[in-house]
């Protein structure tokens, strides 16, 4: 613990408002004055794990009500702290969702607030843009480049502390829990774990290569206590084809999709959303910790031309309906599955209904009643 | 297992509940008065419709068919220019895909629109509940005035 | 592990043992019986194809699909505010409840966050969406058990939650009345003492229900050690809310997940039981109806004045991002995962319903059971066929 917080507070310079949780034996007490304290560095979530870090976070539930509370989050600063003084391992769990990104430096000038891509608004930049997969070295760079920054992030820290404040609803506790998950996945997954994403300092996005999907399970499972199978399924991440089949504003007929089912569109448009992503199918799947909340969203891209992954049915017995629903809606194969037959649609059905080039009919076949010039509608020109 | 005093104790209830009045409502004979905010059907003003297709668009079915056309009215004052104004040709809201949302009530930005709590329209052919701008514009005499807001409201929003 | 009395576990058993020599001497055939779609215990239209031997099942098949809907395409050409319309009939019966998730996502994505007075409304209709539910499932469960006045109980107290739910949002089934930072509009002059005292008649009716038919001897003996679902499994198949609570998990959402809504501000209690059987399933409902009418009185007491809308824009765009916003239902965790890429509406929305996880253990759960078991089983694991379905 001790050696956590020095840390902590040295660093946002927020030194200023939080001598007294040194005083403070009491770990829960003492996060609870940290936190304020760090406030300005929003990332904390990647952090985390780390030695004595955590005791003080498991304890405290802060009450939901007092969003003051709520938004700090602490830690930011010592992941940083812990990256410079060291092993490549934890910095890159620091730093590797945004420094995967590769772009430390776009990273850092957003640094005032989050930096390591921890923390929700901010961090787009860092994630968004294609990167390969993170590499340890790109971690260790970002660790540098992560310590770079912290020079002018300690400046900025006093304003930053209220900017971050208001603009970020990280959580203490749950940060710290979101780190150790990073971590455990990074240490377990190794080059499989290819790129993460932290929102709001907890909630923690994880790309994995599909073939480590099914370990991924296992790990997730069995390392890191999230026995809770939430939900899985997929996204086509290419865009419609159809578009929205009305632009309320501009509604020219150009904006009706109906008449504009030009077909494909080049896969160079794709944009990803976070954890990033290179291929047009991507898996998507949330597991969780019950009674802690604790979970990872997981994503693992599925090659265009082999639309198939291992199943998990055999470590998550409710993934067996969630495949078979992935299955009929995308087309992907899941491999191992012990009945992969249609769970909704009825066993003739042709298509894949939830692929974006998939048309939805009911929008297509009726105008738009917001055009201005609409020609009647089929047997309702009469006026019935 | 003292299956007397139970059978009794069963027995009364069965009394009570007997000399209860039906919590029930005949619904023909007695009509059901639904909260002023129910959203039963959606009435037009017509006067007020500005033909600006806004809730055409919005709503998520699809069930409201306007048009319109331009025409020149005479000027508000006396000696000004006559002023463009769009003509409702047609208002015809389809109750058979409506959802009862209300989405066009809301972005209505003339006030053409109301609820009514009015819930007796139901037609034995389905094509009979497009109802047509006259038909809308009947239900307007059902149109309650809004209540008041509960204490602690700001009040302004309608 | 689940902790059925070991006496009745011992009598299950060794009755399911008796009836199996039975069934070696009689040499039974298999057979296969088709419950549904049309079964009253299906709440809608679901199909269960089980295999029997004799009167024990070997497997049990749900098939569904009979109300699929396809709202996660139908979300893909709407807007935001369109949306909430949409969702409101996943669950039809709690259906404020579908909003809520949704708004709270889109509003994580705008960061914006909706005033107090907002927050506490949306946790009062919340919570009496989640009495509306629960309430026809306690008279609901004793119909498929032989009881046929529960329901009517249930039916007749439930009204007045739906009176209340009506009067304040327009809608007795589908509210539409969340918005994305904020609400419709405020409440009308009169609802907070009305709703109190529809509040005491739930709590009314919870008492009878107890009386009625937790202490009633063929309940008890039809319930009780039948679908027994140990906790690890229940997790295993990501079961949630109270079926995963009666398996004594103690785990819900509204006080477990940081920041949402109003719960936190009101003392009130998680409920669960050790013994993961229908019996067990049952109870829990009861007493979180108790406690929800409770939390819905304590928030009226405390409900803030002001503003019941954030400062939104008119036309609400959403900025990039994703989402993932889950509730504690009255059926269980029901979340929206939303894919933003800055449009008027969703690039994609994936609907995690309660339900859905809740049923697929049917085909664990029923192995083995005999056939009036089935329908107490399904009765207690307690679905709504749009939310399986979506």
């Amino acid at each position: 613990m001790s050696s956590v917080d020095p840390d902590g507070r040295d660093e946002p310079g927020a030194g200023g408002q939080a001598p007294s949780a040194d005083d403070v034996d009491d770990p829960a007490l003492q996060a609870e004055i940290a936190n304020p304290a760090d406030s300005n560095q929003p990332t904390g979530a990647d952090v985390a794990p780390a030695e004595g870090a955590t005791s003080a976070d498991d304890e405290p539930v802060p009450a939901p009500g007092a969003p003051g509370e709520l938004s700090s989050d602490q830690t930011p600063s010592q992941g940083q702290e812990r990256g410079d003084s060291a092993s490549p391992a934890a910095d890159d769990v620091g730093q590797v969702p945004g420094g995967d990104a590769g772009s430390p430096d776009t990273t850092a000038p957003a640094a005032t607030p989050p930096t390591a891509g921890a923390s929700a608004p901010g961090t787009e930049s860092a994630v968004v843009p294609e990167q390969p997969p993170p590499t340890p070295t790109a971690a260790v760079r970002e660790g540098a480049a992560a310590e770079r920054s912290r020079a002018d992030k300690a400046a900025q820290a006093d304003e930053a502390a209220e900017v971050a404040d208001s603009a970020e609803t990280p959580e203490a506790e749950v940060d710290e829990a979101a780190g150790r998950l990073l971590d455990t996945l990074r240490s377990s997954l190794g080059d499989d774990l290819q790129q993460t994403h932290v929102a709001h300092g907890r909630e923690v996005w994880a790309r994995v290569s599909v073939e480590a999907w099914r370990r991924t399970a296992e790990v997730c499972r069995d390392e890191l206590g999230l026995t809770y199978f939430c939900f899985l399924s997929a996204i086509d991440w290419m865009p419609s084809p159809y578009g929205r089949s009305e632009e309320p504003v501009a509604g020219d007929e150009d904006a009706d999709g109906g008449q504009q089912g030009d077909g494909d569109e080049s896969p160079a448009t794709l944009e990803h959303g976070y954890a990033g992503g290179q291929t047009r199918f991507q898996l998507l799947a949330r597991l969780m910790a019950p009674v802690t909340s604790v979970g990872v969203i997981l994503k693992a891209d599925l090659p265009d031309d082999d639309l198939r992954a291992p199943s998990w049915a055999g470590v998550y017995a409710g993934a067996d309906w969630h495949e078979r629903e992935a299955w009929e809606m995308y087309g992907i194969t899941f491999e191992g599955h012990p009945n992969l037959v249609h769970l909704y649609l009825p066993g003739a059905f042709e298509g894949n209904p939830l692929r974006k080039d998939f048309p939805l009919l009911a929008r297509e076949v009726k105008p738009w009643p917001g055009l201005v010039d609409v020609e009647a509608m089929p047997g309702e020109g009469d006026g019935t | 297992m003292p299956e007397l005093p139970g059978l009794m104790k069963g027995l009364g209830v069965t009394l009570r509940t007997m000399l209860k009045p039906a919590v029930t409502t005949q619904y023909p004979r007695v009509k059901e008065a639904p909260p002023t905010r129910a959203r039963g059907v959606i009435a037009l003003k017509e006067e007020n419709c500005t033909v600006c297709m806004l809730c055409g668009r919005q709503c998520p079915d699809w069930c409201i068919y306007i048009e319109g056309h331009k025409t020149k009215a005479p000027p508000r004052r006396p000696g000004g220019k006559p002023r463009t104004v769009q003509l409702l040709d047609r208002f015809d809201i389809d109750y058979s895909l409506c959802m009862y949302c209300g989405i066009c009530v809301e972005v209505c930005p003339f006030d053409a629109l109301f609820w009514s709590p009015e819930y007796e329209y139901s037609e034995p052919r389905i094509a009979d509940l497009l109802h047509d701008k006259d038909r809308l514009g009947e239900w307007m005499d059902g149109v309650p005035e809004p209540e008041p807001l509960e204490a602690g409201a700001q009040a302004g929003k309608r | 592990m689940s902790a059925v009395p070991q006496n009745q576990q011992r009598a299950y058993v060794s009755g399911q043992a008796a009836d199996a020599r039975v069934n070696v001497e009689l040499e039974t055939d298999g057979m296969t019986l088709n419950i549904g779609p049309q079964h009253p215990a299906t709440h809608g239209t679901l199909r269960i194809i089980t295999r029997l031997d004799g009167e024990q099942v070997i497997s049990a098949e749900p098939v569904m699909g009979y109300m699929h809907r396809g709202y996660e395409k139908l979300v893909e050409v709407r807007t935001y505010p369109q949306i909430t319309t949409l969702i409101n009939r996943i669950d039809w019966l709690g259906s404020f409840a579908n909003e809520v998730p949704f708004i709270l996502a889109a509003e994580q994505l705008m960061e914006i966050e909706a005033p107090p007075r907002a927050q506490w409304i949306r946790t009062v209709l919340f919570e009496m969406s989640r009495i509306a539910n629960i309430t026809l499932f306690l008279g609901d469960m004793g119909v498929q058990l032989g009881a046929i006045t529960a329901v009517f109980y249930a039916f007749r107290d439930r009204e007045h939650v739906l009176n209340q739910i009506e009067a304040a949002t327009g809608g007795r089934f589908h509210p539409n009345y969340d918005r994305i930072g904020g609400l419709k509009e405020d409440l009308p002059k009169g609802w907070v003492a009305e709703t109190k005292s529809a509040m005491d008649k739930v709590r009314r009716f919870c008492d009878e229900m107890e009386t009625l038919l937790l202490g009633n001897e063929i309940f008890e003996t039809r319930a009780r050690g039948i679908g027994v679902i140990p906790a690890e499994i229940a997790l295993n198949y990501g079961l949630s809310g109270a079926n995963l609570r009666a398996s004594g998990v103690d785990w819900d959402l509204r006080r477990d997940s940081p920041n949402l809504l109003a719960w936190s501000e009101v003392d009130w209690k998680v409920w669960t039981h050790p013994d993961g059987d229908s019996f067990a399933r049952y109870w829990v409902r009861l007493q979180e109806t108790r406690e929800a009418a409770n939390i819905v009185d304590q928030l009226l007491d405390g409900l803030p004045s002001g503003p019941i809308m954030a400062k939104v824009p008119r036309i609400i765009k959403v900025p990039a991002g994703e989402a993932w916003v889950s509730t504690e239902n009255p059926l269980g965790e029901m979340g929206y995962y939303v894919v933003s890429k800055g449009d008027l509406g969703p690039f994609r929305v994936k609907i995690r319903t309660p339900s859905f996880n809740n049923i697929s253990i049917v085909p664990w759960v029923m192995k083995g059971v005999y056939v009036p078991d089935v329908i107490t089983i399904l009765a207690s694991l307690y679905f709504i066929l749009g939310d399986i379905d979506r």
